[in-house]
């Protein structure tokens, strides 16, 4: 009969296994509301890793996250923009992160002309100390990149948050946590659904619905844990060896 | 001349173009001169002008200063020397009033003069040619328009008439300016010449004497120019903040490179990594048989104590100024940018961006005659501040997308009355119905700014709840995406 404790070390285990090597000590950091905190394994997101927010153009997924960097960027630390110019995609426009209290003199923003230059860069910020979060819109990502773009933000300790496509849901991902945003039509503010769709260490599935007020977030609703999908990710481990091979 | 005047003249002659005063073009076209006097002087720069004041040029400096002391004798004399420089600016389509004298007031005024005169006039060094220079109009004493019509009410139109008067009184009706001109005429007032681009003082050369094609070596010789140059700097507490490299080869343009750094620096092993990071980018000329590295931009290095407990946050900092230089390196000082909010109403230029990499920081200019260094030096970061023209924004948050089309993309929308809000829009083949929208925004721009725009911008919430930023133009009512709240 397995005992509490028993599968709480299991658990432990596991999560040094898989998880990052990030200090167990470290403090997580806020998304920036609170019941969003607890759907996530460490009551947060983790310096070092690499949070994907999936979610179609005029969703408000690159707002809620421009938030979580701001809590990243506390303390003097930096927050690395990249804003390659691509065909029919907008480019970030600086004034409504102003809007939003954002502190330019703590903002770089890196326009590459390529895309492997903006991977080169992308791979050489998250690998700095001196930045807090590095927030990318990314449409193509390949698994090798992506790996090693993972390894860069768990030498740096930055917080990787990369804006991607709803379409790219499924695909082998390095992330520590996807987040799916979807918007709600409402008659009263800006409501999104966001949903954890791959958690490390964490129960995936599980959504929460936010209402978004000129303050902060409110939660609307929660739905609780979907059975129907796995509380693990797949490990991106075997496409790669597939990738390699 | 008015413009309206001008134009009124110019209708009879035929075609008539009118360009708006570009004051940065100027600057840098006046810079591009005095480059090219370089050859004949090696102290070349303009008037230094003072934007506080009311002084004359409004338009900005135009007048080149060529310290030429000693320099006459190598063209034949003075005169074949100007001789020489009108014919080197005629091949430029320029043609130029030209100068010489002991001081710049007196060199001035013979340039000046020469728009009546239609003839050179080199004044010697001694004072008595200096009295008869003085028979010379007033206007070569340069002076603002107000004081010269001033001076004209009352009757003074040469300069030695103005000596005769008591300087007391001189001053109090017309200022310190007409005094330190006179003296600067006379040259009793010291006046110097700034030259347009410091010379760099840090600088290392290697000429082979076989030249080569291999790159290895290439990189061998500016590692060791580098390290040259390091050596140089460190013992006076100075670091590069701009590094450039100039490989000559056999014909051809010659290869330079650049280097911008965020913060001062004069360790080897890190302008060695910038340096070869463009290198192994750029193609090398052929046979290359000069390489030269100049630090022409230096500034005071920050002072590093040993501690007993590491500092994480001056760590990051440090480490930060690390990223920027590897970024600006490799993708260039125009692609590592810091937003600055500007007070414009158009939402395309109400952001522009500034390089970080290749400039001083007001802190690190050293106070010009003490000598002193500042040394309150809060974290490099936070030096960097906005400017005081920046505007505050609406309190809204979402009164501006956070991604935005450039150029907006032109939309298909439906309006159920005549310049009223839209209903639905198509855009990449979808249609999408508008739930809600907030209300028109009109913006308009300035006419004097140039082609006018004016836009009724709406932010709506489709009925999946996604949200953009649409905007009618009112010349011809075409609608537009032009943000996304994403």
């Amino acid at each position: 009969m397995p005992t509490p404790t028993l599968i709480a070390d299991l658990r432990q285990q596991m999560a040094k296994l898989e998880g990052s090597r990030q200090p167990e000590d470290e403090e997580p950091l806020s998304t920036g509301c609170r019941e969003l905190d607890r759907l996530l394994p460490r009551g947060g997101l983790a310096r070092g890793t690499l949070v994907e927010w999936l979610a179609d153009q005029g969703s408000g997924a690159g707002m809620l996250a421009l938030l979580a960097a701001r809590q990243a960027c506390r303390a003097g630390r930096a927050l690395v923009v990249m804003d390659r110019q691509r065909s029919f995609y907008p480019r970030f426009y600086p004034p409504a992160a102003a809007a939003w209290g954002y502190d330019f003199a703590q903002m770089l923003v890196i326009r590459s002309v390529s895309e492997e230059d903006e991977l080169w860069a992308l791979d050489q910020a998250l690998r700095c100390r001196g930045v807090g979060a590095v927030y990318a819109p990314l449409l193509q990502l390949g698994v090798q990149d992506f790996r090693r773009l993972q390894l860069a933000a768990e030498c740096g300790g930055t917080l990787g948050l990369f804006l991607r496509p709803a379409t790219v849901r499924g695909d082998p991902s390095w992330a520590d946590l996807q987040l799916a945003v979807r918007p709600r039509a409402s008659p009263a503010g800006r409501r999104l659904c966001v949903e954890v769709v791959r958690c490390r260490g964490g129960t995936a599935g599980r959504s929460i619905e936010l209402t978004i007020t000129g303050t902060g977030m409110v939660p609307t609703m929660s739905t609780s844990h979907d059975p129907d999908r796995p509380t693990y990710p797949l490990p991106a481990t075997a496409e790669l060896a597939r990738a390699t091979g | 001349m008015p413009l309206a005047e001008a134009s009124a003249l110019a209708q009879r002659g035929g075609r008539f173009i009118a360009l708006a005063h570009n004051r940065a073009a100027d600057l840098a076209e006046l810079a591009r001169l005095a480059e090219k006097c370089e050859r004949f002087s090696p102290l070349v720069g303009w008037e230094t002008v003072d934007a506080s004041t009311d002084w004359w040029p409004a338009t900005g400096p135009a007048h080149l200063f060529l310290d030429i002391t000693g320099i006459g004798r190598l063209f034949g004399g003075e005169e074949r020397l100007i001789a020489e420089i009108r014919r080197d600016f005629a091949r430029e389509g320029y043609e130029i009033e030209a100068g010489a004298a002991s001081t710049i007031g007196r060199a001035w005024g013979g340039g000046e003069v020469q728009i009546e005169d239609c003839k050179l006039q080199i004044a010697n060094s001694n004072l008595q040619s200096a009295i008869c220079n003085l028979q010379s109009k007033i206007h070569s004493l340069r002076l603002p328009p107000a004081t010269l019509s001033l001076l004209a009410q009352l009757g003074i139109t040469r300069a030695e008439e103005l000596l005769r008067l008591p300087r007391e009184s001189l001053r109090s009706r017309f200022g310190e300016r007409l005094l330190l001109r006179l003296d600067q005429f006379l040259g009793t007032a010291q006046e110097t010449i700034v030259p347009h681009h410091p010379p760099p003082r840090f600088q290392a050369e290697w000429i082979l004497e076989y030249p080569t094609d291999s790159r290895e070596l290439v990189e061998q010789i500016v590692s060791q120019l580098v390290a040259r140059i390091a050596q140089e700097l460190a013992p006076r507490q100075e670091g590069v903040v701009q590094l450039a490299c100039r490989l000559d080869g056999a014909g051809g343009k010659p290869l330079q490179l650049s280097v911008g750094l965020f913060r001062p620096s004069a360790q080897r092993q890190h302008l060695e990594e910038l340096l070869r990071m463009q290198l192994e980018q750029a193609q090398l000329p052929r046979q290359i048989g000069r390489i030269g590295i100049a630090a022409q931009l230096t500034a005071a290095l920050e002072n590093l104590q040993a501690e007993l407990f590491a500092d994480s946050s001056r760590e990051a900092s440090r480490d930060f100024s690390l990223l920027i230089d590897r970024l600006a390196s490799r993708l260039g000082p125009t692609a590592v940018l810091q937003p600055v909010l500007r007070s414009d109403p158009l939402p395309e230029r109400a952001v522009s961006y500034a390089p970080v990499v290749g400039k001083k920081r007001r802190s690190e200019v050293r106070g010009q005659g003490s000598g002193v260094r500042s040394r309150k030096r809060k974290s490099q970061i936070r030096n960097l501040k906005l400017p005081a023209d920046s505007c505050p924004l609406s309190p809204d948050p979402y009164s501006r997308p956070l991604f935005l089309h450039h150029p907006p993309l032109l939309l298909a929308a439906v309006s159920v009355v005549p310049d009223g809000p839209p209903i639905s829009f198509e855009f990449q083949g979808q249609t999408h119905r508008i739930d809600r929208h907030w209300g028109p925004e009109r913006i308009e721009t300035g006419w004097w700014r140039g082609r006018s725009h004016r836009r009724d911008y709406y932010r709506v919430e489709t009925i999946t709840g996604h949200r953009y930023w649409i905007f009618r133009r009112l010349a011809d009512g075409k609608w537009h995406l032009h943000g996304e709240y994403a």
